[in-house]
């Protein structure tokens, strides 16, 4: 029993170790509150060592971290009231207050870059630059077709290239 | 500066400010029933939960005779009174309740289902319902004008006010209690759900767990399910969507058997029969239905996993065809019509989510 549960934590400490900075920053990009992106990071990460310990292993276990956490993080938002209609103003917003002409900065600050990007933008940013995630991986978290994660993208490559043009290095 | 580099340092900068939870998570308890690690752990465990229990149990009831000044049993959701705590994780809730629907051979199922308008408190609809369930082919579902008896391959439909049976190929998603079942596996397999406390439904102890549906993040909406403590399966369900409010009441016998005469199309001898299915032939394999048709039959390159072409029937009087594909327990469907006439012409249909449907359309349309 003892060396089930030490297979099991090791096993759990390996899943932690690859995907705690992309369940992090993808929590970022949906929570935009570091303190609640940790907070539901711990409890994401409860949820997979429990089931881990349950099942032993889990199938297709890089999207099924990320819908866990895209869910919670959800739930979140609606728990507390962030008013998700208010979260989609204040976001348009903030896209239209950023002036890029005038976005000239010597640090890069990942936050400006994520308050750039609409939500949607920025899931899908986060999970791929953090995780690395395919483009059918991504469909598959967010629940929506594969060609709409192409073209989302491609809107996102235009937006930082825009946005980096000002940047030099 | 380059896209690429700019990602390499986002990276960078991700990895070097990633807060580290891992103790936590590790020093955090796990559920009960899946640690088991030794016996004086399970025993600490149980005392643990119970007195947790008692405590919620006691600050719960105190809350709401103190705020609320109502009576703890009994307690209305409706009213808005119950209060949202998380108990305990509530995937173990829905893997139960799937357990429970996925055991079951028969079941007799009753649903009484009322729409109403919130913003104008009209009823637009009051609909009761009753299965009695023993297979997927094999089924009666009944409501106060409509009766359908599956029995095999034949389907027979009795329209009550129209005083006329038509008998038709059999069709396993017309079964409220598959649709249901389909519905259950989507909760578990989304982990969309959270356990939002416990209430008392007509005497019976409830779960109430809320669960996230809808298609995007913009047009979701919340279902309420009370699931009975005892058995796993759902006493009530509430939807509310776009200001229509939706409560379902089921009742459930899944232990005094099905009775047999009734899954027999047992009609008034006066009622006038009309034979649908001398409109359709039937094939069982693709091969065959394109021997019978003049036009290229359309497949999908690749249908989901674990699912089986149930049947493909031929309209006799039409230049069309339907396949009907099947996953193995019945609870989910893909329907692909095709009409020729110059062009073919494809449509489909599924209780699949919108991202399977659009893959299966965009194989289709190649």
């Amino acid at each position: 029993m003892h060396d089930e549960k030490q297979k099991n934590d090791d096993e759990f400490i390996k899943i932690y170790m690859k995907y705690k900075t992309p369940v992090y920053f993808y929590l970022l990009s949906i929570l935009k509150d570091a303190g609640l992106s940790e907070d539901i990071m711990q409890e994401t990460f409860i949820r997979v060592r429990t089931n881990i310990y349950k099942y032993g292993s889990i199938n297709n276990l890089r999207t099924w971290i990320m819908k866990i956490a895209r869910n919670l993080a959800l739930n979140c938002l609606r728990d507390r009231k962030f008013e998700l209609l208010n979260y989609e103003e204040i976001n348009a917003n903030v896209e239209e207050a950023v002036n890029v002409d005038e976005f000239v900065t010597d640090s890069i600050m990942i936050n400006d870059v994520l308050n750039y990007l609409s939500n949607d933008e920025r899931e899908i940013f986060s999970l791929h630059v953090f995780g690395c995630y395919t483009h059918k991986e991504i469909s598959e978290i967010l629940n929506i077709p594969q060609g709409t994660v192409r073209w989302k993208y491609s809107i996102i490559k235009k937006k930082l290239r825009k946005l980096l043009k000002n940047i030099r290095r | 500066m380059k896209l690429h580099y700019f990602y390499k340092e986002c990276r960078k900068y991700a990895n070097e400010h990633t807060p580290d939870v891992l103790e936590k998570v590790l020093k955090a308890p796990l559920n009960e029933n899946t640690e088991n690690t030794s016996v004086e752990h399970q025993k600490r465990s149980v005392w643990n939960y119970l007195l947790t229990s008692f405590i919620a149990a006691a600050i719960l009831m105190s809350l709401s005779i103190i705020f609320i000044n109502i009576h703890f049993w009994g307690s209305n959701r409706e009213n808005g009174i119950v209060p949202k705590v998380t108990l305990s994780p509530s995937y173990n809730i829905v893997y139960a309740m799937q357990k429970a629907y996925d055991n079951v051979k028969t079941i007799v199922i009753e649903g009484k289902e009322i729409s109403t308008n919130m913003k104008t408190n009209v009823v637009l609809s009051n609909n009761s319902w009753k299965e009695i369930y023993a297979g997927p082919l094999n089924y009666r579902y009944e409501t106060h004008d409509f009766i359908r008896i599956v029995n095999g391959d034949k389907s027979w439909n009795y329209y009550k006010d129209l005083n006329r049976i038509e008998i038709i190929p059999s069709d396993p998603s017309g079964s409220p209690f598959l649709a249901l079942k389909s519905k259950i596996d989507d909760i578990a397999k989304n982990d969309s759900y959270k356990l939002v406390g416990s209430e008392k439904i007509g005497g019976i102890d409830t779960n109430v767990i809320e669960v996230t549906s809808g298609n995007s993040k913009d047009d979701s909406w919340i279902d309420t399910y009370w699931i009975d403590k005892e058995t796993n399966f759902i006493l009530k369900q509430e939807t509310v969507h776009n200001n229509i409010k939706t409560v379902i009441m089921y009742k459930t016998d899944f232990t005094s058997g099905v009775d047999k005469e009734s899954l027999k199309p047992n009609f008034p001898s006066n009622v006038p029969v009309i034979d649908r299915l001398s409109d359709f032939d039937i094939f069982r394999s693709i091969s065959d239905a394109q021997k019978a048709v003049n036009f290229d039959i359309i497949v999908p390159d690749k249908i989901p996993k674990g699912f089986k072409l149930f049947e493909v029937r031929k309209y006799k009087n039409e230049n069309a065809i339907e396949l009907d594909y099947y996953n193995e327990d019945f609870t989910k469907f893909i329907f692909i019509q095709e009409y020729h006439k110059d062009k073919t012409t494809v449509n489909i249909m599924s209780n699949l989510n919108d991202g399977v449907l659009k893959q299966l359309k965009d194989d289709l349309n190649k």
